[in-house]
């Protein structure tokens, strides 16, 4: 075991000894790069995402609108002038795809930037206000993490459903934070180990030795440390809140229709399920590639920026 | 060790505690009341109803009452039908707790056949195929797995039911004879198979990750060397040194693996109709049944904290460094 290490640390260091030079991001950049899976994941989101902005923005690429019901084309099949179809209203089902899949990366984006301001100040307050605070904090993260995500989250959006509130007002913004209410114990609890950690290193004891005050400590020495893992986690978070999205959209508690969310468009699909595969099939698919590239991704970028984890 | 277990078992107290308060407060301020109808209810009789679910005491007693009753095991009525909300999970578990059950076994077996298998083929085509296998199956949420299998062998090839599930039913109650008509052989496996692999499939490609990662690992050890050098068959080596050393990574994950196929099935529930305790909890948030809720939560969050718990058991029995944390 420990011969096979040493060899694969020794081939490692020859692959990157010319490049020495590089700092810790563009070298992670580099082996990124190299695997195969997480560069087609990323091209194929950045494609995703693409089109969802530009389908919902410009009509010559969305053709119809989400909303639009002609009764001349009720359950028509994919073809030249309906990509994915019509649905039993006749509305087209790329534009209503477009629309959904713009709604899922809005909640799951969303959901992480929350996700990550709540998850590096409680997890920071855990690790450095002393064992009091410590304490307090890790007991209540403890709680949320026994709670039932889903059921938490499904009650969550029950209660801020029908609220003419300022920004809570509206159904994506009410979603994401019903989601990032759950989602945040996992980045506080792994920014608290890693602060922790890196409390009792040499380089941060080297650093105060020369008189560095508390804050340049932390955010010039600890924080750039724990990103790395943080980055990863936020990545793999990004597809469970669409997963949640998705669940609640499926459930009947996700954006209200007309609005057509990726959930709402499988649950839809159900009740053609026997005659008209594709209403089920494109939004199912679409989920499916969202989530599998946000995982590859994930994957990708643990093994670039952690390469002893491997 | 004792007191490791017995502190840990004293803090699910006051978590069980916490979850009871914030469901209780949370669900109060679900707007709408659970009596609004389309067709407004006269005012005596929304008197008498709220009376009857204290809902005419002020929030703090409601709180206080229902706490008391909680501790005494009475979970209290539902709203909607008045029935014992106990009995309406007991009655859910049952269908719930078959198909979690189903779904265990299927995850476990199928997940630790496909781990081991990829792990004595390492970086050969076997190896590459159960990766895969289990790389689609940890990124593909559930539902979307339930669709893709009801399009492929129910629509298409007509193989299995997508209505219901096939295990014996406990609600079949004869009022002439007053005789419970249940039958624990009545089985239809048309309408067990795609529920079961739709649930578990998530969880047996984590245990195929988890079951690959901890047999390479044992591979590579020097008593694997040993027995191999003092010529033991390749089966023996395989069955009794390496799996049963593999095991113990693996039962660790199997605890939170229960909790989840119990506690996430109410999506598969939905997909398929099936009247468990999931399902039950949906209809329940949609019908604003507070007692329902409160009951449903408090029982998955059980499920949750138990499955924890004897993770953390298992733990500190593994590995004696944690119990002194």
């Amino acid at each position: 075991m420990a011969q096979v290490e040493a060899v694969s640390g020794f081939e490692q260091w020859q692959e990157f000894a010319p490049r020495r030079q590089r700092g810790l991001w563009s070298d992670a950049f580099f082996r990124l790069t190299r695997n195969r899976f997480a560069m087609v994941a990323l091209l194929v989101l950045v494609a995703l995402i693409a089109l969802a902005l530009v389908g919902n923005n410009v009509h010559s690429v969305q053709r119809y609108s989400p909303r639009e019901q002609n009764t001349d084309t009720l359950l028509a099949g994919p073809s030249g002038s309906h990509f994915f179809g019509t649905d039993n209203l006749g509305r087209d089902n790329w534009s209503r795809v477009l629309q959904g899949t713009l709604i899922s990366l809005q909640v799951g984006f969303g959901v992480q930037a929350i996700v990550l301001v709540i998850g590096l100040t409680v997890g920071g307050m855990a690790a450095l206000g002393g064992r009091m605070l410590d304490n307090i904090m890790m007991r209540i993260t403890d709680i949320f993490y026994a709670f039932p995500d889903l059921l938490f989250i499904i009650l969550m959006r029950a209660v801020l459903q029908n609220r003419d509130w300022p920004v809570l007002g509206d159904p994506v913004p009410q979603m994401i934070f019903a989601i990032s209410f759950v989602a945040w114990v996992t980045i506080a609890r792994l920014v608290r180990g890693q602060m922790l950690s890196l409390k009792e290193r040499d380089f941060v004891l080297a650093s105060r030795a020369m008189g560095a005050g508390n804050s340049r400590i932390v955010f010039q020495h600890m924080l750039p440390n724990t990103l790395g893992p943080v980055i990863v986690a936020v990545v793999f978070g990004i597809p469970l809140a669409i997963f949640a999205e998705a669940v609640l959209g499926f459930i009947g508690f996700g954006v209200p229709p007309p609005t057509a969310s990726l959930g709402r468009l499988i649950a839809d699909g159900y009740n053609f399920i026997r005659s008209d595969i594709w209403m089920v099939l494109f939004p199912a698919g679409t989920i499916g590639l969202l989530m599998l590239c946000f995982t590859f991704l994930g994957d990708g970028l643990r093994d670039a920026l952690d390469p002893r984890a491997r | 060790m004792t007191g490791y277990i017995i502190r840990r078992i004293l803090w699910t107290i006051p978590v069980l505690w916490a979850i009871a308060t914030i469901t209780f407060f949370l669900m109060h301020a679900v707007p709408g009341g659970p009596f609004d109808r389309d067709k407004e209810l006269p005012p005596a009789a929304l008197a008498n109803l709220e009376k009857r679910y204290n809902l005419d005491e002020p929030l703090l007693v409601q709180y206080g009452l229902y706490l008391e009753n909680l501790v005494q095991g009475d979970l209290g009525l539902s709203f909607k039908n008045g029935r014992e909300v106990r009995d309406s999970i007991t009655e859910g578990l049952a269908v719930t707790a078959q198909l979690g059950v189903f779904a265990f076994l299927y995850a476990t077996i199928v997940g630790m056949t496909l781990g081991v298998i990829a792990a004595l083929y390492h970086n050969r085509l076997p190896d590459y195929l159960c990766v895969f296998f289990a790389t689609i199956g940890t990124a593909m949420p559930n539902f979307i797995i339930a669709t893709f299998l009801v399009i492929i062998f129910s629509v298409q090839l007509g193989w299995f039911g997508v209505l219901g599930w096939g295990g014996p039913r406990f609600d079949i109650f004869d009022p002439l004879t007053w005789k419970n008509n249940f039958d624990p052989f009545a089985w239809d496996f048309h309408k067990v198979v795609l529920p079961v692999v739709a649930l578990g499939t998530l969880s047996a490609a984590y245990i195929a990750r988890v079951t690959r990662a901890s047999v390479l690992e044992v591979l590579n050890q020097d008593y694997i060397r040993t027995a191999r050098a003092k010529g033991l068959t390749e089966y023996v080596v395989v069955l009794r040194h390496t799996i049963k050393n593999a095991m113990v990574p693996i039962l660790t994950v199997l605890g939170p693996i229960f909790a989840f196929l119990v506690t996430g099935s109410f999506i598969v529930e939905r997909v398929f109709a099936i009247n468990g305790v999931g399902y039950r909890f949906v209809t329940a948030v949609f019908q604003r049944d507070y007692g329902m809720i409160m009951g449903t939560t408090l029982f998955f969050a059980a499920v949750v904290a138990i499955a924890n718990l004897v993770v953390d058991i298992l733990y500190a029995a593994v590995d004696p460094r944690i119990r002194y944390r």
